[in-house]
């Protein structure tokens, strides 16, 4: 039977550690008041002090914003609306159709990722959306979680917090949730493989570098244009790491070793499959005709390694494989050039963009404008863009000017300076993750002169996430300093004293 | 004992499952609050804010703006919501509201399936079923606010209490006494008829009683618990009462409650047959309310040995309240798809208590349930797709596509429909939003839509009539001093204009079609509405201050084909059409533009479109039009209504003859609307959403305009 304790007990009851106004404030307070902090003690104080109780409140708000993101963003055309009418998600849906059970699913049109997920749901456009949207706020989500448990002040945490949910809001980059596309699943995997090394330059272990790797892999299959830049930057530094970092456990050197082995050999099959499959080649098509025959020195090159010159390729000067009714895919005039294309020509293209760099770096520089001040609207055909925050002032979300980029590379520079003396091997992983995604902007611009907007979509997405994160680390390492110097000047000062 | 790195993997599962619960139930909160809002504005509710907006009006109690047969907390409800939001966000906070009934009905079920030994997580699932059924489910009564919701919400609570534990002990007893005896009181004041229904669900609070120790405290309680219902029932009358409105309160109250009982023809045996006829059909068309409640009587009838006394007074009190949620039904005689929300709650908790035996008996089989952590997620999901996911997915795209109530209400206004943009534009000429609107209509939202108030408090031309929902007609259902408030609004309000639907017209010989004769003049004719002008606002737009002679502009200069001169122009019926050269006639709103028109066919007729272009490209161009006989209102891309200028020529679905008479026109611009008057009538008016200028373009052949002259616009049409 339910009894009444004494008003005396039941404020002993509520009198603990965590009680934060005392007796002998409540005596001089009104009724009212006392019952309020009685309550605050009881229900509030209690709870703001229980990192468990925190956490799952956190959790909670999060899926509540996750909601708002996954609502906004597809809530619209819901459920029925989604309708697909790129040729490229066509081809997805071919190559998923195919299933991993398949040897030829390895070596379709389309790198395995997209295509596995598709399989995974049922090749259901609406799942998929659904499904991708979701990763795509969770995975913006575990960002914001690692930033929060690797860095120190509570300042950075918002400040990073701030910076990464905002750029997974940006319109640019989150319409492409709604398009059956490998755009939305390669950011996904990008923010999650940034934020697991991220995780494990923090604190490094077998079990985190496990899931850096395994993450990466997941990324380099999204899209072929991720591969380069890992294979250049990535792979050399695991093996450099494994045998240069003497102060790491042998353990984990091996470990770096065993993941630069396998990353590379993901890199190598990703290569081969797309040389099996020739999927290159339109690229290669495009860029010939938009690229390369438009300048002289470049055409001479490429003639010298054996492209076939015709009357009929000249006349495609400045145009694309898919311009006047496909003529570069379909005119007999031009059979030897395909030919060429779809075997040796993909080759000397990769080649052509180490050897003739500089000019390509300088096309790129003329290009950035255009391409970083693109808000994707032309493919925003669900009117994302609409529905979510617009982009935030100041580039906040990401450079959106070459100006924007320049400002944002100092700050992340300097950020990674500033982290460098404490936090070395943070500095170290984040910088080499920054200088990848340079290598992985210029490969989206160069690998095909056709959709440059979109193919950018993922490089810069990744590029203002690994920006962020440079620059609040840098805000946490100064904060921290300011706050380490402050309290050992008191210390002195007490000491003196 | 678990190891911890069991406890942690378990914690883990119940983090995701709790945070997958969150996201769906998030989702299904967000979709009823917006889809609701649209979903609530259903018949009674727009009935009960008419009476809301006229008491914002005109002051005064509820009765005193409108025949209400139920106590005034469902006014006061919608006055709320009238006071917390402006007009367009006024059904978001009834969606609000709506959300908290079905949170306190969801709050009802989960606290019975625990006070039955069920888990708590089950509790939550049950509760999360249930406020789907109630907020976003297929039934009528989900997603509104009527009335019998209001009281399903009051039980609720009343419920709630009397389960909860806590609320008996010796320091709150007192108030749990008091607050359940509040809410049964005004379901009670609300719906006499739920008296059955209050008692039942205060059976249960009786019991709870029981658990008290002190003796006074007990008594206190158990005389709070009888007196306060019946207090807060008798409070409404003597209320009104005390404030010398008895009469109107009980007019409707009581007697056109009376009314509606009587207005039936039916015997009470009649009553009852007609009763059991529909609850058998009622139970073949929702089988699986047939199987939980047999499936209740059973489980009471077989383990009421083994329940403890709370059990058995839950069990006894659902089984009242069922009973008396049918009796109710049975004595209104009328069951509109939304009245049964009154048997759904008492049925829903059946089936919370059956779950909750039904986990106890397992549990004590097979001990605890690892899964638990899963069924509210389970429940949700189950619910979307058992339940109908039709209003789920309307509500997510509504909270997908929403910026703002006002870029709503823009949206709306957008897409209104032609005849309805035509009287609001005449409305608008001759009164302001807010403003009275004397309506001969069967429907709520003709006031409504216009943003207008009734303009007498008999809304509906039934109350006046005598004409009782879903019964006879007779004048002896015509409550007495009708005519004597219809009286005394009229002089309160003294419209300035009167709406008649054309598929209802006005019956003559009543007071009502006598002050219409003696102080309307019809003004607009068409197809859905006729539009009535108070005498002198029909004046002041159809005849008006002619003003001075204008001398229109020609937009192209000296390169127009346009002769322009005071008070004349013309064009030749051969000129080449142009939307650039243009006879400009006002370069703003606020202006009354009258003359003679003959129109000058050319090959295809003629064509005069008077066009108001808003100060931006962007901005919608607004045109009244007369092409030809036939004269409509529109913008660039649609027509809205369209009227014949002689109505007795019958539509041959041919080319209308050329009209070469002459004809005098006026194009009436207040601040938010123009109305076009040919020959002394309003053919076409038009909404101006933004300050616009006024020309004249020709479409097609010439015309010859007269007397051209430029007056004061009608004086209550927003103009200062």
């Amino acid at each position: 039977m339910p009894t009444t304790a004494p008003d005396s007990d039941a404020a002993a009851d509520v009198s603990d550690a965590s009680e934060h106004i005392t007796h002998s404030e409540q005596a001089t307070q009104p009724e009212y008041a006392t019952s309020f902090a009685r309550w605050m003690n009881r229900a509030v104080w209690p709870r703001l002090t229980d990192s468990r109780w925190i956490s799952t409140a956190t959790g909670v708000i999060a899926t509540l914003g996750l909601l708002f993101f996954v609502v906004r963003t597809l809530g619209a055309s819901w459920p029925g609306q989604f309708k697909i009418f790129f040729p490229d998600s066509f081809s997805f849906i071919n190559a998923a159709r195919l299933t991993p059970f398949s040897p030829a699913f390895y070596a379709a049109e389309r790198p395995i990722a997209f295509p596995t997920l598709l399989f995974l749901l049922g090749r259901s456009t609406v799942v998929t959306i659904v499904v991708q949207t979701f990763l795509y706020g969770l995975a913006y989500l575990f960002a914001v979680r690692v930033a929060c448990r690797i860095l120190c002040q509570a300042e950075a945490r918002l400040l990073a917090g701030l910076l990464i949910v905002l750029i997974g809001l940006e319109p640019r980059f989150a319409l492409w949730n709604t398009h059956i596309l490998s755009e939305s699943l390669g950011m996904t995997l990008a923010v999650v493989s940034v934020s697991m090394w991220w995780r494990f330059s923090a604190d490094p272990t077998v079990a985190r570098l496990r899931w850096a790797g395994v993450a990466t892999i997941a990324w380099l299959t999204a899209r072929d244009s991720n591969v380069p830049p890992w294979a250049l930057v990535g792979v050399p530094a695991l093996l450099l790491a494994s045998l240069l970092w003497k102060s790491a456990e042998t353990d984990l050197r091996k470990a770096l070793r065993h993941w630069g082995v396998i990353t590379l050999v993901v890199c190598l099959g990703v290569g081969l499959t797309q040389s099996a499959n020739g999927r290159n080649r339109y690229a290669t098509l495009n860029n010939v005709g938009l690229r390369v025959l438009p300048e002289k020195e470049l055409t001479n090159w490429f003639v010298d390694q054996g492209m076939p010159m015709s009357d009929a390729l000249v006349e495609r000067t400045g145009f694309s494989s898919f311009d006047n009714n496909w003529k570069m895919l379909n005119s007999p005039d031009l059979e030897s050039f395909r030919s060429w294309a779809r075997s040796s020509g993909q080759r000397q293209m990769l080649e052509s963009y180490v050897r003739f760099a500089p000019h390509w770096v300088s096309t790129l520089y003329r290009d950035l404008p255009i391409l970083l001040s693109s808000d994707q609207s032309s493919y925003d055909a669900f009117h994302v863009a609409k529905r979510l925050p617009a982009a935030m002032p100041w580039q906040i979300g990401g450079p959106t000017s070459r100006a924007g980029l320049l400002m944002w590379s100092l700050l992340a520079c300097a950020g990674l300076a500033l982290t460098a003396r404490r936090r070395g091997l943070q500095s170290i992983v984040l910088a080499l993750l920054l200088a990848s995604t340079f290598v992985d902007l210029y490969m989206a611009y160069v690998g095909d002169s056709v959709e440059v907007q979109r193919h950018m979509v993922g490089p810069l997405s990744r590029m203002a996430l690994i920006m962020a994160i440079c620059v609040c680390l840098g805000v946490d390492t100064l904060l921290d300093d300011a706050r380490r110097r402050a309290v050992e000047a008191r210390r002195d000062k007490v000491a003196g004293e | 004992m678990s190891t911890p790195t069991q406890s942690s993997v378990r914690n883990r599962w119940s983090q995701l499952f709790l945070f997958s619960t969150v996201f769906v139930v998030g989702a299904m909160v967000v979709a009823a609050l917006f889809h609701n809002e649209f979903r609530s504005q259903n018949w009674d509710p727009q009935q009960t804010r008419d009476y809301v907006e006229r008491t914002i009006r005109y002051g005064g109690t509820f009765y005193e703006n409108g025949l209400l047969n139920k106590g005034p907390l469902e006014p006061m409800v919608y006055r709320i919501a009238a006071l917390v939001t402006t007009w367009d966000g006024f059904w978001y906070a009834i969606s609000f509201f709506i959300l908290i009934v079905s949170g306190l009905i969801a709050w009802a079920a989960s606290s019975t399936v625990r006070a039955v030994g069920g888990h708590r997580l089950l509790g939550v699932a049950v509760g999360i079923a249930v406020f789907f059924h109630f907020a976003l489910g297929k039934a009528d009564y989900a997603g509104v606010l009527y009335s019998r919701n209001m009281v399903v919400g009051l039980f609720a609570g009343a419920w709630i209490i009397a389960l909860s534990r806590r609320s008996w002990e010796a320091r709150r007893a007192r108030w749990s006494a008091l607050a359940v005896g509040v809410l049964l009181g005004l379901a009670m004041q609300t719906l006499f008829v739920s008296a059955i229904a209050a008692f039942a669900v205060g059976l249960l609070a009786w019991n709870a009683l029981d658990d008290i120790d002190d003796d006074a405290l007990y008594r206190r309680c158990r005389r709070t618990l009888v007196v306060t219902p019946i207090v807060v029932t008798v409070a409404a009358p003597a209320y009104y009462l005390l404030r010398g409105r008895i009469q109107e309160f009980w007019s409707g109250w009581w007697t056109y409650a009376k009314y509606q009982n009587t207005g039936t023809g039916r015997s009470l045996a009649n009553q009852l047959v007609y009763g059991r006829d529909v609850i058998l059909r009622y139970y073949r068309s929702w089988p699986v309310s047939l199987v939980i409640v047999v499936s209740f009587l059973v489980c009471t009838v077989a383990l009421w040995r083994t329940f403890d006394r709370r059990e058995r007074t839950i069990h006894l009190s659902l089984t009242v309240w069922f009973i008396g949620a049918w009796t109710e039904l049975v004595m209104s005689q009328r069951y509109s798809s939304h009245y049964f929300s009154i048997l759904a709650l008492p049925t829903a908790l059946m089936a919370a208590t059956i779950i909750g035996h039904a986990y106890r008996l397992l549990r004590r089989e097979r001990g605890e349930f690892r899964s638990v952590v899963a069924w509210p997620l389970i429940a949700g999901l189950l619910s979307i797709v058992a339940m109908g996911g039709g209003h789920f997915n309307l509500g997510l795209q509504a909270a997908s596509s929403f910026s703002s109530v006002h870029n709503t209400a823009l949206a709306r206004q957008t897409a209104e429909p032609g005849k309805q943009r035509t009287v609001r534009a005449t409305l608008d000429l001759v009164s302001h939003a807010d403003d009275p609107l004397l309506a001969w209509t069967e429907f709520p939202w003709t006031y409504l839509n216009y943003h207008r108030v009734a303009a007498t408090r008999w809304i509906w031309k039934s109350f006046m009539m005598g004409q009782i929902y879903l019964g006879r007609t007779g004048p002896q259902y015509v409550l007495p001093k009708t005519w004597e408030w219809f009286a005394d609004d009229m002089r309160e309000a003294h419209p300035a204009a009167f709406l008649e639907e054309t598929a209802m017209p006005m019956a003559s010989g009543n007071p009502f079609a006598d002050y219409v004769h003696a102080n309307f003049t019809k003004a607009f004719a068409g197809t859905d509405y006729n539009i009535y002008l108070r005498n002198d606002q029909a004046d002041a737009v159809l005849r008006g201050d002619a003003g001075r002679a204008l001398t229109p502009n020609r937009a192209l200069g000296q390169a127009s084909n346009w002769v322009a001169g005071s008070g004349r122009a013309t064009l030749a019926a051969d000129a080449v059409p142009s939307v650039d050269d243009v006879l400009e006639l006002s370069p703003s709103l606020c202006t009354r533009v009258s003359g003679t028109y003959t129109a000058a066919p050319g090959a295809g007729g003629s064509f005069l479109s008077f066009r108001f272009d808003g100060p931006s490209n962007t901005d919608e161009t607004m045109r009244l039009n007369i092409a030809d006989t036939e004269v409509f209102s529109g913008n660039d891309a649609t027509v809205f209504d369209s009227v014949i200028l002689d109505p007795t020529k019958v539509d041959t679905a041919q080319a209308a003859p050329a009209d070469t008479a002459s004809h005098a026109f006026a194009v009436v611009v207040g601040a938010q609307s123009a109305a076009l008057v040919v020959d002394g009538q309003i053919r076409a008016a038009v909404r101006l959403p933004k300050p616009a200028r006024l020309s004249l373009e020709m479409r097609n052949g010439g015309v010859a305009l007269g007397d051209l002259q430029v007056g004061a616009p009608p004086p209550d049409s927003g103009c200062k």
